[in-house]
């Protein structure tokens, strides 16, 4: 597994690749949440993603609850493949924000 | 009803790292047994939530522990059996919490109840630690 950051308009992109699980989603939750907390919106791309457990999804929630008590947004751009399934089977496919791709969010 | 027919039965310890080697030798049982794409993904992730859990609630982290996981098959259905060597743990464990919010525990039981037909703890005094018996259908077109 391995992230990186990068800037798409005024919003922080994070772009996780590989597979997210219990050996790895701590460092995963430590960057979104730095991300988070110094006021950024944040989209997660997930194009580059192959696998994510629970633990990465419980991240993500995290992640937007803390969103939300920034009043900053939280995105999940690009779910596919398996990913896309445990978003769907969790049912959190109702509560992120999903996009297609990271390039929908236009001025 | 066939006898039972043994799949695999394997071991790992319980450290996080082995995740990732017993979610590529689940996905290979059942590319075998003919599932979907869509069930192979999802009965992974259910045997990936189940490893975790042991990891987390029953060797609480600790990664010298074992996971012995064995598969197998009556004709009907494929049978998961994960057997840890820790302490006992409680049943209610398995329990659903009553409606769904949005906390970032307690995914990994839903998910795993969502995916498979059955989940449940047997527990026999003669077998020391934990095993967690998962049971999903067969592809009807394959049974």
């Amino acid at each position: 597994m391995s992230f990186d950051c990068s800037d798409h308009l005024h919003y922080k992109v994070l772009h996780l690749t590989g597979e997210i699980d219990l050996s790895n989603s701590s460092e995963v939750r430590r960057c979104l949440l730095d991300i988070i907390n110094q006021g950024n919106s944040v989209i997660v791309d997930f194009s580059g993603l192959t696998y994510i457990d629970s633990s990465g999804m419980a991240t993500l929630v995290e992640g937007l609850n803390t969103a939300n008590k920034k009043n900053v947004s939280l995105m999940i751009a690009a779910a596919n493949g398996a990913p896309l399934q445990v978003l769907e089977l969790t049912r959190l496919n109702q509560v992120f924000s999903l996009i297609d791709s990271v390039s929908d969010i236009q001025e | 009803m066939m006898e039972s027919q043994m799949l695999l039965s394997k071991s790992w310890t319980s450290c996080p790292n082995q995740l990732s080697d017993i979610r590529k030798n689940m996905a290979d049982v059942c590319q075998q047994l003919y599932f979907s794409e869509n069930d192979i993904n999802a009965i992974v992730l259910a045997i990936d939530e189940a490893c975790t859990n042991i990891i987390r609630y029953a060797y609480n982290q600790c990664q010298n522990g074992e996971i012995q996981i064995n598969v197998s098959t009556d004709g009907s259905q494929v049978i998961f059996r994960l057997h840890d060597f820790a302490k006992h743990v409680s049943k209610d464990c398995l329990k659903l919490k009553p409606t769904p919010d949005l906390k970032p525990g307690g995914l990994g039981v839903h998910l795993m109840q969502e995916v498979m037909d059955s989940v449940e703890f047997i527990h026999t005094d003669a077998c020391k630690g934990n095993i967690l018996e998962m049971k999903k259908d067969l592809p009807k077109e394959k049974v």
